[in-house]
């Protein structure tokens, strides 16, 4: 039968040099290979204001299927008071299925998957118009999210910094609009030495 | 469960017939902000931005700590009104000029306090459609939200009795 001799399989007896590492100071403990972090390359994510081109659109990754656990995690957590995304049988006497799922995480959610298109490089969320819920959504149903560039403009007093606005809708699996929003967001510039260039 | 005992489940003074434009209601329940629901919604809506659950990156910021999500505030501000103007709703319909002002952290305490602006009937005759001013503030005073909602609520002629 082989012996393995892995590190966590190791006895851990409590030697003098386990003792030891125990007792370590901070500048003593092993540090991550300057090597590697030199060679390592940041896997950026997500766009910059240069990038929101009036008119261009965008489809936001993953999806996301909601259950009802999370709905009432949701719920329960914001303090949301309508039993019907809480309660079965309310939700099935007032003519649902099922308990629908708040519409608040709905939002939320398609927000959330938009996040790394539109405003990962953002700094202030500023505000939301015309938010509407087209139908309901139930536990078990998946959301997708698309977006489209409706406004940009340098910000007049943040340097370095413009002002972006997305129309995102939010869709079940059946291609079904569930919601809509106008959201905008401050949004760094990539390059902000050249924003007198970065015009609309 | 029977229809009959649909109203002993909710609140009796919060159906459409109990809404009067300039009405101005404060919602007694407050609650201090946790990484609980701060980080937990931000993370299950998929929300990337790491600047809502990196404590380190945001050393850097001005801000100096993480911010919270602006979209989980905005629906603890109407979870804290919900109890006063949806317990009897049969369907949130939607919202508008909402606005975010100032920066929200782990620890502040939301209170949030409501308007009725405008009340109408709907194509249902069992229900009508209230439009709502929402206003979110910090312990400091402070006012951090504001939004209108409109929401499809329960005629008492209709439900107060199922």
């Amino acid at each position: 039968m082989h012996h393995v001799h892995v590190g966590f399989l190791r006895p851990l007896a409590p030697t003098d040099d386990f003792a030891h590492s125990l007792s370590t100071s901070h500048d003593k403990q092993r540090k991550m290979s300057q090597d590697i972090i030199a060679r390592a390359k940041p896997r950026e994510k997500g766009h910059w204001y240069e990038d929101f081109k009036l008119g261009r659109e965008f489809v936001h990754h993953w999806g996301r299927t909601i259950s009802q656990a999370e709905n009432a995690l949701f719920t329960t957590l914001t303090l949301h008071f309508n039993p019907q995304y809480t309660n079965v049988e309310v939700a099935r006497a007032m003519g649902h299925p099922d308990t629908p799922v708040n519409p608040l995480m709905v939002f939320n959610t398609v927000f959330g998957l938009s996040v790394q298109d539109l405003s990962e490089h953002g700094t202030a969320f500023l505000g939301v118009n015309e938010l509407s819920f087209a139908q309901p959504f139930y536990p078990g149903d998946t959301v997708f999210a698309r977006s489209t560039v409706i406004e940009r403009r340098l910000s007049s007093s943040k340097q370095g910094m413009g002002i972006v606005g997305w129309h995102t809708k939010g869709f079940n699996q059946r291609g079904e609009l569930v919601c809509e929003f106008k959201r905008s967001n401050l949004v760094f510039l990539r390059d902000p030495g050249a924003a007198k260039e970065a015009t609309r | 469960m029977k229809l009959s005992e649909l109203s002993g489940l909710t609140g009796q003074d919060n159906y459409f017939e109990d809404f009067v434009v300039g009405d101005v209601m404060k919602h007694v329940r407050s609650k201090t902000l946790e990484p609980l629901e701060q980080v937990m919604i931000t993370n299950l809506v998929m929300n990337t931005a790491s600047g809502h659950f990196d404590e380190e990156v945001m050393k850097s910021h001005p801000a100096g700590k993480r911010l919270s999500f602006g979209g989980v505030n905005i629906a603890m501000f109407i979870g804290m009104a919900s109890q006063d103007t949806a317990e009897n709703a049969i369907a949130e319909l939607g919202m508008d000029r909402i606005r975010l002002q100032g920066p929200v952290f782990h620890g502040d305490t939301l209170t949030a306090y409501t308007e009725v602006l405008e009340i109408k009937p709907s194509e249902r005759e069992d229900a009508g459609i209230v439009r709502f001013k929402h206003y979110g503030t910090k312990q400091d005073g402070s006012i951090v939200f504001e939004g209108e909602r409109t929401v499809l609520i329960k005629r008492r002629s209709h439900w107060g009795t199922r």
